[in-house]
């Protein structure tokens, strides 16, 4: 089996088992997008009685919030297994991995999907709608948009749960560092200027993961496309290299277990 | 006549235990400082984005930025109350899910009361902690507050609205034996806080048929009934405000006493 078909039944099987109890599937997803346009009806409050938040509009909120939760959301289904992969590091659970002759890593992402992640989806786009931003000449910048945003998004929860490698079990942490970056990416990225703009960009990269693509949505300009690829293709390639790295320093757990 | 001092003998054993489960809890979360330091890093922060918020936001209106720095410290307050929640509904849906409930039950204790120990020591730790980091944090960015002793105001409200918080918690975690999965039913109660309680935006700010809903719900005891005293209130109000957080504790307490027994009489019927 080559690669891509792996990768797709990797995929397939984590979806089953994500559908298979059909109404925990469905209360997760749709009282998860309860949950995020509750979340977003705080933005729409403030914006109410504020005209704009330093030129950030409404509609310009319901765009950047959609396209993090839609990001938020491929991430969640695609690759729910980042969110356990510290765990798996500090239990020992990577040595069945390691037997096998595909990619430790893509088999630990793609071993679990979330089923709330369908729901942040669902609000995503439909925020994104509703934005007034696109339309359908704009669908495959808004798809492409989502693309990087998830992509970044897998990259950075990586790098923060392959800490464990070295520093122990800091699941906690990782996970933290993680909700600062999704944190920060739904903030309006006209808050942000000198240092901070450039911490952004670099140790907790939440520009790319949803400043970037959500101007390249409204500007479709070719800039932001080239610093969104650029962005996410850096720290997807420091990804990769940080979990290898750490997987040279792990050390057996010697636990007997089966991943399904 | 011997009944009652062995009742009473009995009330003050079992508050050792429960002191005791307690006492070990909060010493424990002391030792895991990787998380004590993450939720401090967050907490901080959600106040250096907020506090420039509310600078931009404030600097579009005629009075300027005035006004900031009271917006600050409410937000200070509601995150600190935000970020000191133990998220301990996932425990007991853990335990029902797992049977390890069945167990729990043989102990000397009753499992809610050892529950409600355990998460009453994580939230004083971080209560303690993050109250620290508060208001040096608020301090660096904004200031003091122009009457520091709203503060001291704040601090009983914002005892009872954890406390209420943490029975609401408990109610949602025992709903476990009736739906497996408690997550969505906490988004959906989180979520309601943070819109009806006035998370980042104060009640007064809402348009008024939202501020009356929100005000008549249990919501806003959580949130902005602590937080709103750095904007000034007369005695009355504030005894207001005491008494009505008073009263949402006593429903919740009746509440989580009612799907606690209902809980117990299905674990009963079903078995552990």
């Amino acid at each position: 089996m080559d690669r891509f078909h792996y990768l797709i039944a990797l995929a397939r099987t984590a979806q089953r088992a994500s559908f298979a109890l059909r109404i925990a599937f469905l209360l997760q997803a749709g009282f998860m997008v309860v949950n995020n346009l509750l979340f977003f009806s705080i933005w729409w409050v403030l914006l109410q009685r504020f005209p704009s938040i330093g030129g950030y509009t409404l509609a310009d909120m319901a765009l950047l919030y959609g396209l993090c939760a839609a990001g938020f959301g491929v991430a969640a289904v695609v690759c729910g297994g980042m969110f356990q992969l510290g765990r798996h590091i500090g239990d020992g659970d990577l040595d069945a991995l390691l037997c096998q002759p595909r990619n430790v890593l893509w088999r630990a992402l793609a071993s679990h999907s979330q089923a709330s992640g369908f729901g942040d989806i669902v609000s995503g786009l439909l925020l994104i709608g509703l934005s007034g931003h696109t339309d359908a000449a704009h669908i495959p910048l808004v798809l492409l948009a989502v693309l990087l945003s998830a992509t970044t998004f897998v990259a950075v929860c990586v790098m923060a749960q392959a800490l464990v490698f070295w520093l122990g079990r800091i699941e906690r942490l990782s996970r933290s560092l993680f909700e600062f970056v999704l944190t920060l990416a739904t903030q309006p990225p006209t808050l942000f200027s000198g240092g901070i703009k450039l911490l952004l960009f670099t140790l907790l990269p939440a520009a790319f993961a949803g400043h970037v693509p959500a101007a390249l949505i409204r500007n479709c300009d070719a800039r932001d496309l080239a610093l969104a690829s650029c962005g996410t293709l850096l720290y997807t390639a420091g990804a990769v290299w940080l979990f290898g790295r750490g997987l040279r320093h792990y050390a057996s757990g010697s636990r007997f277990g089966v991943w399904a | 006549m011997t009944g009652f001092p062995i009742h009473i003998t009995s009330l003050t054993l079992d508050g050792e235990k429960y002191w005791a489960v307690w006492a070990l809890s909060f010493r424990q979360r002391f030792a895991q400082p990787a998380v004590l330091l993450a939720s401090a890093g967050y907490y901080v922060l959600v106040l250096c984005v907020f506090a420039k918020l509310y600078q931009v936001l404030l600097a579009q209106e005629p009075a300027g930025a005035a006004g900031a720095r009271e917006y600050l410290w409410y937000i200070a307050i509601t995150e600190w109350i935000i970020c000191a929640m133990p998220r301990f509904h996932l425990d007991i849906e853990q335990d029902v899910r797992l049977g390890e409930l069945a167990y729990q039950l043989t102990r000397p204790t009753s499992y809610l009361g050892f529950r409600l120990s355990i998460a009453g020591a994580e939230l004083c730790a971080n209560l303690l902690l993050l109250g620290v980091v508060g208001v040096a944090v608020a301090c660096a960015l904004v200031g003091p507050p122009a009457d520091p002793g709203v503060l001291l105001e704040a601090l009983p409200l914002a005892v009872l609205a954890s406390l209420l918080w943490v029975l609401c918690t408990a109610a949602i975690g025992l709903t476990a034996f009736w739906v497996q999965d408690t997550q969505p039913l906490y988004w959906i109660f989180q979520k309601g806080v943070f819109v009806l309680g006035g998370l980042l935006v104060p009640l007064h700010l809402y348009p008024d048929w939202m501020r009356q809903a929100a005000i008549a719900l249990p919501f806003s005891a959580l949130l902005y009934t602590p937080a709103r005293v750095v904007f000034g209130t007369d005695a009355s109000g504030y005894g207001l405000s005491l008494a009505q957080s008073l009263l949402w504790c006593a429903l919740a307490a009746l509440l989580l006493r009612f799907v606690h027994g209902r809980a117990l009489r299905t674990l009963d019927l079903h078995g552990g």
